[in-house]
């Protein structure tokens, strides 16, 4: 398959000279507040000096897909251009009360978040189809077996999308990476990081060479 | 720390139902939210139900005499209902989910008593679980093309192209 993903891109390239090199709709996925924004901005700073999204530790905050197209990766000797969709966090349910509740919000801005967050989640859903390549990431102080961490990877599974699973927030205090690569291990490459802190991303990025080239 | 009342529920689910209800009241963002907000605590009660109802029915009790299974009737499943009409809730523009109720292109994200959800214009259905959309079985050419029910979505545009050919060969045949 990676083969001939390969030789289409150089059949492309012969027949397209003038035409632009197309780029792979790259798409990061997981649960709310698994850490999502912050490696998409790791990964922008790292490689182009921008960032793309507001991190908070109030969930939904990314409630729509945000895309910073043609970010050129490279290791002297890979490259890998992509367009890196930063996706809103898929759960299996919204509630405007939990996000006043749990999360200190007013009611109206709750029932507001809720909303938009609902709407948002359909548009990661259909990054989900679009997306060439998929980083999943996990939340390694939770549990790795939530719902929305089995739905992607089903749906990476039967699409024959790439994807690597990328177990975040090693920095904290319960974070247990090792379950993590224990549930996903034998399916996809398990890479722990942590965004925030930028343990371990150049480990990550060369995973990326590696399943997405 | 738990971030919502199903994972409050789920946690503590071996408790008595007051006990657990208590207990999340007594929780610190909750408790200082409520104060905040005094209804808060009617609208948590009535999610706290629908967690607690959900949660111990997934509970699956071992039961050593089945009795004759013929005298226990059929179930029959309840109607989904409409989706609540909000001003708010907008199509999406180019959603490309079909219906899984009835196929077509009319699903609109809306929020009812607080509790985000995805409903068909078309049909009346309705989840609150948008993973319940995500493809993960094996899809044929024309599946991933074009979605789930393309096969009903098609048959429209396939009768025309169907009518549209008998009436050119009709003509050709200057009939």
């Amino acid at each position: 398959m990676k083969r001939l993903r390969a030789l289409w891109r150089r059949i492309r390239r012969r027949f397209a000279k003038n035409a632009e090199e197309p780029s792979a709709p790259l798409g990061i996925f997981g649960a709310p507040n698994a850490g999502k924004s912050s490696l998409a901005n790791a990964f922008c700073e790292d490689w182009s000096g921008e960032v793309l999204s507001d991190v908070s530790p109030v969930p939904h905050e990314t409630r729509s897909v945000r895309t910073r197209q043609r970010l050129l990766l490279t290791d002297g000797t890979d490259e890998l251009l992509v367009d890196v969709m930063d996706t809103p966090g898929l759960a299996e349910r919204v509630t405007a009360t939990d996000l006043e509740a749990f999360h200190g919000l007013a009611k109206e801005e709750a029932l507001r978040r809720a909303r938009d967050a609902i709407r948002g989640m359909l548009e990661a859903v259909k990054a989900l189809e679009r997306a060439e390549g998929i980083l999943l990431v996990i939340d390694s102080t939770t549990d790795p077996l939530q719902q929305v961490n089995q739905v992607i990877v089903q749906n990476a599974l039967r699409r024959r999308t790439p994807c690597i699973v990328v177990a975040n927030k090693v920095d904290l205090p319960g974070a247990d990476p090792q379950a993590v690569a224990r549930v996903y291990g034998r399916l996809f490459p398990v890479v722990p990081v942590s965004a925030a802190t930028r343990v371990n991303l150049d480990a990550l990025y060369a995973q990326m060479f590696e399943t997405f080239d | 720390m738990t971030s919502s009342v199903h994972e409050f529920v789920a946690k503590h689910r071996t408790l008595e139902r007051d006990a657990a209800f208590a207990l999340l009241l007594a929780e610190e963002p909750v408790k200082s939210a409520i104060a905040r907000s005094p209804d808060l605590e009617a609208r948590l009660a009535q999610d706290f139900q629908r967690a607690w109802v959900a949660e111990h029915a997934q509970t699956i009790e071992i039961v050593e005499d089945l009795g004759d299974l013929a005298d226990i009737p059929d179930l029959e499943e309840p109607a989904a209902p409409p989706p609540t009409a909000d001003a708010r809730a907008t199509p999406l523009p180019d959603a490309r989910f079909l219906c899984p109720g009835c196929g077509k292109r009319a699903l609109v994200p809306h929020l009812a008593s607080g509790i985000a959800r995805v409903g068909c214009a078309g049909c009346g259905f309705a989840t609150e679980n948008v993973l319940s959309l995500v493809p993960v079985k094996e899809t044929g050419a024309l599946e991933y093309l074009f979605g789930a029910g393309w096969r009903r979505a098609a048959y429209p545009s396939l009768a025309a192209t169907v009518l549209a050919g008998a009436f050119l060969a009709l003509r050709w045949m200057r009939l």
